[in-house]
Formats: structure tokens, C-alpha cells, sequence
């Protein structure tokens, strides 16, 4: 059969409209007469939906013994490079199945298609197409050995990091393949030997394809190099050489970046090269930039580098040069705070967090009670980290009078601040209560500091009149533990305020014995499904028959978050019958359900684990195959190495598709 | 009991993802990667708020929480911070008072004010800036305007009402214009209340339906750099709302880095002389709502 220059040759499809011809493939199957003339003639089609639906339908026509055949065909259209396109995508769909074939024609189709097989066996991209693969390295057509050396580049290995090697050392003279190789290597991460790079290095065309390689050495010998590239007056050294270097410092870890620190300074117009790279386009570029800025450590480079970063979203490098610099930066940050947006100004007050210390506390103090809320909120947050008790009435104050969200903040610096002065926090405090003035935010610091001396300031709380003070005097008493007596939580447990019941429950988890459990088994009757799910995952503390009987049940419900609290409380208790609980659990709507009852599959017998785990791999719900990829993993578990590459394939999510590979891995390394 | 210590607690990317997709679905903005950084370092002490001692618990509590918009909203102002400036995009500018008002004025009688709507109005900019060029205008005798500027973010629309603005709000001001209508406060400047009780502010989802109802009959839409962060599908979402919340012959007026291509096609695009902007054409009058 041959569809090569007609696009629509022998369909009856031909002569209709876009219309007709797409419901004809929707319709098509093995069944149907011509199918796989129909078939080839859509995947050619000038209209992207019939291609589309086209491409679907190749997954029912599986089972048609000449469908590769057809497809590997297709991809010797001269005049149609969207039927070219259509079959290579249709082939690689396949998978495993095309390999033997595309295999078989390898060394004997013509060059065109040759390097189309070639391409679409890199998609695949299995064990057999890799091998199909190495095999072809000894391909007379420099076009098609390209191909395949960028094709064996998709699919990795160490067999093929020993191959593109072993072909780099003996054939040194061929530019082309050393590009491609080089190439190559670089996208399997391979670690070469310095020295060896270093060889390739002085040869013009290749430089550029050894930085990234010298950036994945893991070796501190290729520092002076990639910072001579880091630094060189051409631009285009300077952006291959950056994201390498940045590379190495991140695998070699900070113990080498005083060395580093040397090596830059030693380098002329170091800084002006890197901050002329902070506005290179690349992020990845800038970012390097950044970083080594850092590493290069001069303070009055501080509020450029945090401008750049705020500007292109660079945070965490941002941080992490300022964390270099030191807290020579924050009077400079604090200098220049003024001048810059809302945006910036958030980051510079990050960084003084990060490094700063209490010579900031007066200038933080102004910006906390300053009108905008977003850099108040932020210097709350220093404060947090940085100010002694001289801050103390100021935050309460602002925790009095404040918006909502910055009445937080001023609580959550209270804390902070309480880490360090416990006793001159919890004082005010609590000389604030006795004087009449109850805020739920006292309540939280209280519970947050955490004296024995507190716990009847508590304790009285859970009767206020406010419901705000009742919830946060019972959360303070979770903080307290079983300090406070049973009795007072418990009796929160009937508390007309939902939240103040679940807090109560959860706060029940501190306490055992048979009143505590009575009192529980009460809660997951509760109206409240919070309450019910705090009081499951209370049980799961207490433990013991009757708590174990209720989780049971608990585990049968619909709503989602009891399912996951009794599921929780289960897997510590493991009773007997747990497993039928988590058949039932695994098949609930909810993806997060299932993804817990994974989680507790996990744990029990490898058999049963391996089974639930495996159906995870299907699940609709990329979160719950990616647990059950990473579970896999984790614990060594054995599945059909062939239904992992089968999933591989057909997964989309790359978070995923990186566990599948690990898996992938693990199962192939020990077969 | 011990309190879990949550200060170097790590964001997963799969919590990332998941926290970034309720998100989505609340107010349409789809977060790129390089924001987990921050969302992580400005979510943890929201950890100890929710009684949430990871990330994941964090995600589950939201996501079954009865009011996860509050905690929604929460996130949304720590991550977002769009600051705006007066008197942006100057030529779109021209072009409003220009040609779109005189053409919105032509036989308008003077009990039907003209309405303007601001949506996602940040710290207030953009409405005060409408509010300034509109009191210039000569308007004819008795007609009047109105101007709404809507926001997700309260905070943003606290700077806004309290209408006092540092340097940074007028890097493209005419020093005329900070003379008349603004004074020295300091280190900021106040906006005087002849133009600020000229706008009015309110807390919008642009996602949410049932707060839209409140909007209606518009004649101008400003929605400058805010669809750059909605996804394709929420684009749409959002112009079928305008669509319906504007008159026919309205006008709509995006960021210069935006466009309805391959968005919308139910709005026209005019070539005025100082910029290109879109229209919902004037026989849309009793035509049925898009899909």
C-alpha cells in the first residue's frame, strides 16, 4: 500500500467536507473496511482536527498487523509533511509494539525515512529502540548518525553515556559528531573528566558544547575554566559558561565557595561582567549572575541584585546572594528601601529578615505602622526574627488596632520574638489579660510561648463570652498539652461554636484514658464534619477497641476529610481488617482519599502494597499516579517493568513522568 | 505538646502544584514556577493558623474548607503585588479622551453618566488618573461620569481609598498634574478629595459570577495587564463577562502587551488615531449573550 503525495488517495472520506471526513475516523476501526487506507489518508489531512482524531484513533487500531507497516510508510511522504509528522507521532504513540519493525528497517530504507525511524525510536524511547539505536552509531550517512547520536541524547542510560563516549574518543577528528556527542551528553548529565574536557575546550566550534558538560563534572578542577567563560568579554561565552558554573556550585555544595570567591576576584572586571549579565534575557543567565555576585560578596552590589531580582521574579537567588553578602547589606537595603517599588521593597525587607540584625529594629518599627500593608506586613516579619522586648508594646498595639491580616502578622512577630524573651512576651501579655484587655491574639502568643505559669489564664479563656477567644484559648491549650485538665477541653467539646468543638478534639489528642475516649466517640457524631475528623484523628492517639471500631466507620464516609482522619488514626493502630477498609477507601471519588490510602498501603505487605499501587498508577488524577510512582519507589517495590514503560508513555505530567523514569530505573537496574 | 517547627518546612513541587490549581480555579491567576519560592516562604506561618503542620495538610484544609475563598483571598495578597503608575500608557490615554469619550458623548443625554470601569485597579492609579483627564474635559453642560475600580486584593484596595502615593506612582506624570491635584504629605504625596470622591473602589473576583452582577452597563473597560496572568481559558471566561457587563458601542481597553487573539471574537477592533482598542459592536443591542 502506498499513500506517499496524496493526501486523500482511496478514502471514501475524499470528496467530503472537513466534517464528514472527521466523523468517519471518529468512526473508524479495526472492523472497518480500508481502515488503515482511511487511516493514513486522515493523517495527511490538511485539517488539523481530522489529524487530530486521526492520532486517536491509531490506539484502536492496535491490533491491525500491518499498522506499523502502514505508518513507517507514511513517513516516506515526499509532499506532505503533515502526514510525515502525523505518522512518526502516531508511532512513537505506539511504543514498544513499532520497535522490531522500525528496527528491521533501519539499514535498508531510504536516508529520508531512515532519519524520520530514527527520530521516532528516540521518542519511544524503551530499552529495544536504545539498542536499535547504539547499533546504528556505525551509520555511513553523517546526517543520520547526527540523528541518532541526538536521538540516543533523548533516552540516556549509562550504556549510551558510554557509547557517545567511547565514539568522542575515537573519532576526535569528525567536528560534526563531536558536536552532537557533546550535545548529547550534556542533556544525559554525564560526567566526563575534567581533563578530557578541557582538551575540547581550546577547540573553537566545541567550547560551547563543554561548559555545560564542565558544569556537571562534579569536580572542583573545572572552577578556573568555567570562570574564565563566566567573565570573558564575549557575550556568548559568557551565557554558556554562567548556568554552568551555577551548576557546579550547586552539586559541589557551599564548601568550596570561598575557593570560588577567589578565583572570581582574581578575574578582571569580574563584577561589572556579572552584573552586565543580570540583564541578559535568559533567566538562567541572570540568575548565575546573581548567585556569583553573591559569592563575590560585595555589599554595595546588594540593592542592584535584589532590583534585578524582584523585577524578573529571581527570589530565592536574590536571597540566597544576600545571604553571601552578609548584613553588611541591610543598612544599604534600609538606605535605599525609599526609592524602590512595593514589589522590591517586599524583598529587600526578605533579605533583612534573612541577614539582618537589631541595628534594623527602629527603621522596621516605622515601616511596621507605616500605611502600607504590605511592606508593614513584612517588617512585622523581621521584627519577628530580629527585635528584643523593645518591640513588644508596639506589635500588641498594632495587634490591637490593625486590619486582620497584619493583626496576624503582629502575633506571629509576637512569637518570634517570644522564642528569644519568653518571659518579657508572655509578661505583657499576660498583664494585658488581667487588665481586662482579652484578645484572641493574646491567647495565641500565650499558647505560642508556652509557660506552666499561663495555663489558668488558659484555662479561664475557654469561657469567655467571645467564641474568637474561646477558639484561640482552646488551641492554646493543644500547645499546652495534657497541663491543662481534661475536664476543661472536654467541656469545650459542647461548645455551641463549631470551631471551638474541633478545636477541642484535636486538643483531645494530648490526653488518654477511658473519659477522654467517651468523650471522643461522642465528637465523631458530631453535626460538624471538622469536628468529626478532628476527633478521628484524636481516636488515632488514644487508640484501643472501641476507638478502633469507630474509626472503622468513620473510614466509610463520604466526606472526604473524616476518610483521610480515620484512615490516618488506622494505619497507626493497623487492626485487623484494615486492609478491606483501604480496597474500599482506594475506590473513593475523592483523589486525595485514595492518595492517602495509598500512603497506608504502602506499609503494610508487600503484596497487597504492590497491587494498590499499581492501580495508583492509572488513577485519573496526576497527584495520585505521582504517589503512587513515588511509594513505588520509596520502597523498592516490584511491578511489570513492561506496564511502567507502558505508563511512561502515556503520562503527560512531567512531575510524574520524572518518578516513572526513577521507577523505570530501579526495575531495569535489577533485572 | 512540642510545636512542629515550620521555619525551613520545604513546598513540594506536587504541593506547589496543587495549591497553584486551587488557586486557578478560585480567581483565574495561574502562578508560574519561579513564585513557589515565595509562596512557600509567606504560607508557612499561615501553616500554624490553620493548625496545619505541612504543606499538603495545609492544601487539604483549604481545599475542604466551607470558606476556602477567605483563605484563598489570603494567598492571592501574599504573592500578588502589582503596583501601577499614574498616567500609563500615555497614547491609549490620548485616545480615551480624545476620541472614545467625544464618540460616547454624541447624543448622550445628560441624565445617562458615563461609566467606566477599572477592573483589577491595583493601588488606584489608573481610576484616578481617569478621574484627573475627565475633570479637565470639557464635558457638555449637566453630563457626568462614573468610574468603579475593582480589585481582588484588599490591601491593594486600601492604598487605593486612602489615595496617598510615593515617587515610584508617578515616573510618567506630568509635574503639572502632581501641582493640581496632589499635595505633600511627607514623604508621600495625597491625593486631593476632589478627585478621590470621584472614584469608587470595590473588592472583585473577576472569576466570580455572582460578585459580577453587580456591575452593569459599562462604557468603558480598563483591563490593562491583568489578563497576563490568566490562563487562555480564564481570558476568555473573563471577556465573556465584560462582554455582558458592557454596552453596546462600549469600549475595552487592554495593556499594550495584550490582545483578544485567538481569546475572543465578539468584540471589534477600531483603529483610533492615538491606538488601537476593541469595541462591542454597537448591533450587539438585544443579541444573545456568547456561550
Amino acid at each position: 500500500m502506498s499513500v506517499q503525495g496524496d493526501n486523500h488517495a482511496g478514502s471514501a472520506a475524499d470528496l467530503a467536507g472537513e466534517e464528514t471526513r472527521h466523523a468517519c475516523v471518529l468512526a473508524l476501526t479495526v472492523a472497518t473496511p480500508n481502515a488503515l487506507v482511511t487511516l493514513l489518508s486522515s493523517l495527511g489531512d490538511t485539517s488539523w482536527r481530522v489529524r487530530k482524531a486521526a492520532l486517536n484513533a491509531v490506539e484502536r487500531l492496535r491490533a491491525e498487523p500491518t499498522l506499523v507497516h502502514a505508518l513507517i510508510d507514511g513517513l516516506g511522504s515526499h509532499d506532505n509533511a503533515g502526514l510525515r509528522n502525523a505518522c512518526a507521532e502516531a508511532l512513537a504513540q505506539l511504543g514498544e509494539i513499532a520497535v522490531p519493525e522500525l528496527s528491521a528497517v533501519l539499514r535498508t530504507i531510504d536516508l529520508d525515512q531512515r532519519k524520520f525511524i530514527v527520530e521516532v525510536l528516540g521518542l519511544i524511547g524503551t530499552r529495544s529502540a536504545r539498542q536499535s539505536l547504539l547499533g546504528a552509531l556505525d551509520e555511513t550517512d553523517s546526517n543520520v548518525r547526527a540523528a541518532v547520536v541526538d536521538a540516543l541524547g533523548q533516552i540516556g542510560g549509562p550504556e549510551v553515556v558510554h557509547e557517545l563516549t567511547a565514539r568522542l574518543a575515537s573519532q576526535p577528528e569528525d567536528l560534526q559528531l563531536a558536536v552532537y556527542v557533546l550535545d548529547a551528553l550534556a542533556r544525559v548529565q554525564a560526567r566526563l573528566p575534567v581533563a578530557q574536557l578541557l582538551g575540547w575546550l581550546n577547540q573553537r566550534q566545541l567550547a560551547r558544547f563543554v561548559y555545560p558538560l564542565l558544569g556537571l563534572s562534579q569536580d572542583k578542577a573545572a572552577f578556573a575554566a568555567l570562570v574564565s567563560g563566566a567573565t570573558a568579554s564575549s557575550r556568548g561565552t559568557r551565557r554558556m559558561a554562567l548556568p554552568a558554573l551555577k551548576r557546579l556550585i550547586g552539586e559541589l555544595g557551599p564548601v568550596y565557595e570561598a575557593e570560588l570567591s577567589q578565583l572570581l576576584r582574581a578575574q578582571a572586571a569580574t563584577r561589572e561582567a556579572l552584573l552586565e549579565c543580570c540583564q541578559e534575557d535568559d533567566d538562567h543567565v541572570a540568575e548565575a549572575a546573581v548567585l556569583l555576585l553573591g559569592i563575590l560578596g560585595d555589599v554595595r552590589d546588594a540593592a542592584a541584585v535584589l532590583q534585578v531580582c524582584a523585577s524578573r521574579g529571581l527570589l530565592q537567588a536574590g536571597m540566597r546572594a544576600i545571604a553571601h553578602m552578609g548584613s553588611g547589606t541591610v543598612a544599604l537595603l534600609l538606605a535605599a528601601l525609599e526609592a524602590v517599588d512595593t514589589q522590591t521593597q517586599l524583598l529587600f525587607l526578605d533579605a533583612i529578615e534573612a541577614v539582618g540584625d537589631a541595628g534594623a529594629v527602629p527603621e522596621l518599627l516605622k515601616l511596621a505602622t507605616s500605611g502600607n500593608p504590605y511592606t508593614a506586613g513584612a517588617a512585622m516579619r523581621a521584627l519577628g526574627r530580629l527585635a528584643g522586648p523593645e518591640s513588644i508594646a508596639l506589635l500588641m498595639n498594632v495587634a490591637r488596632r490593625a486590619e486582620p491580616e497584619l493583626v496576624r502578622q503582629a502575633v506571629f512577630a509576637l512569637d518570634g520574638i517570644g522564642v528569644r524573651h519568653a518571659e518579657a512576651v508572655a509578661h505583657a501579655v499576660r498583664r494585658a489579660i488581667e487588665a481586662g484587655d482579652v484578645e484572641p491574639a493574646w491567647l495565641a502568643v500565650l499558647g505560642s510561648v508556652g509557660r506552666p505559669e499561663d495555663v489558668d489564664v488558659v484555662i479561664g479563656a475557654c469561657r469567655h463570652l467571645d467564641y474568637a477567644v474561646r477558639v484561640a484559648a482552646v488551641e492554646a491549650a493543644q500547645a499546652f498539652g495534657s497541663r491543662v485538665p481534661e475536664s476543661c477541653v472536654i467541656a469545650s467539646l459542647a461548645d455551641g461554636e463549631a470551631r471551638v468543638r474541633a478545636a477541642a478534639a484535636r486538643a483531645l489528642s494530648a490526653y488518654r484514658g477511658d473519659v477522654v475516649l467517651a468523650a471522643l466517640l461522642e465528637a465523631v457524631h458530631d453535626s460538624d464534619p471538622w469536628v468529626v475528623a478532628e476527633a478521628a484523628r484524636a481516636l488515632g492517639a488514644v487508640g484501643g477497641r472501641r476507638a478502633t471500631q469507630a474509626l472503622q466507620l468513620a473510614a466509610n464516609s463520604s466526606v472526604a476529610p473524616i476518610v483521610i482522619a480515620a484512615l490516618q488514626s488506622l494505619s497507626r493502630l493497623e487492626p485487623q481488617g484494615l486492609v478491606a477498609t483501604l480496597r474500599k477507601s482506594l475506590r473513593h471519588a475523592d483523589p486525595e482519599v485514595v492518595r492517602e490510602a495509598l500512603g497506608v498501603a504502602a506499609r503494610l505487605d508487600a503484596g497487597f502494597a504492590s497491587e494498590a499501587l499499581t492501580e495508583g498508577l492509572q488513577h485519573r488524577s496526576w497527584d495520585v499516579r505521582l504517589a503512587a510512582a513515588s511509594l513505588l519507589v520509596a520502597n523498592g517495590l516490584r511491578v511489570p517493568l513492561g506496564m511502567v514503560e507502558g505508563s511512561l508513555a502515556r503520562e503527560a505530567e512531567p512531575l510524574v513522568r520524572e518518578k516513572l523514569e526513577r521507577l523505570r530505573d530501579m526495575l531495569g537496574a535489577s533485572t | 505538646m512540642t510545636k512542629v517547627d515550620k521555619s525551613t518546612l520545604e513546598m513540594s513541587d506536587e504541593e506547589f502544584l496543587l495549591i497553584r490549581d486551587l488557586i486557578f480555579e478560585h480567581c483565574g491567576i495561574f502562578m508560574p514556577e519561579n513564585v513557589k519560592f515565595l509562596l512557600e516562604r509567606r504560607l508557612r506561618p499561615r501553616l500554624d493558623v490553620l493548625s496545619a503542620n505541612t504543606f499538603r495538610e495545609y492544601y487539604r484544609t483549604v481545599k475542604y474548607a466551607r470558606d476556602r475563598s477567605h483563605e484563598l483571598d489570603e494567598i492571592v495578597e501574599l504573592v500578588t503585588t502589582n503596583e501601577t503608575y499614574f498616567f500609563r500608557e500615555q497614547h491609549q490615554l490620548a485616545a480615551f479622551t480624545k476620541e472614545i469619550i467625544p464618540s460616547l458623548l454624541a447624543g448622550r443625554s445628560p441624565r445617562d453618566p458615563i461609566r467606566i470601569w477599572s477592573a483589577g485597579c491595583s493601588s488606584g492609579e489608573e481610576p484616578y488618573t481617569l478621574a484627573m483627564l475627565l475633570t479637565e474635559l470639557p464635558l457638555p453642560g449637566g453630563m457626568s461620569f462614573e468610574i468603579f475600580g475593582s480589585d481582588i486584593s484588599r490591601k491593594v484596595l486600601r492604598l487605593a481609598r486612602a489615595g496617598s502615593y510615593r515617587d515610584s506612582s508617578f515616573r510618567d506624570t506630568d509635574p503639572s498634574y502632581v501641582q493640581r491635584f496632589f499635595t505633600r504629605d511627607g514623604r508621600n504625596f495625597q491625593l486631593v478629595d476632589e478627585i478621590r470622591n470621584k472614584v469608587t473602589f470595590g473588592l472583585l473576583n473577576l472569576m466570580d459570577d455572582a460578585a459580577l452582577a453587580l456591575v452593569a452597563n459599562v462604557d468603558v473597560v480598563f483591563c490593562r495587564n491583568v489578563m497576563i496572568y490568566f490562563s487562555k481559558a480564564s481570558r476568555a471566561r473573563l471577556l465573556t463577562s465584560f462582554y455582558r457587563k458592557m454596552r453596546a458601542g462600549g469600549y475595552l481597553l487592554l495593556g499594550h502587551a495584550e490582545s483578544l487573539v485567538n481569546v475572543s471574537t465578539d468584540f471589534e477592533i477600531v483603529a483610533l488615531k492615538n491606538d488601537i482598542v476593541y469595541r462591542k459592536p454597537a448591533s450587539a443591542r438585544g443579541r444573545p449573550y456568547p456561550a
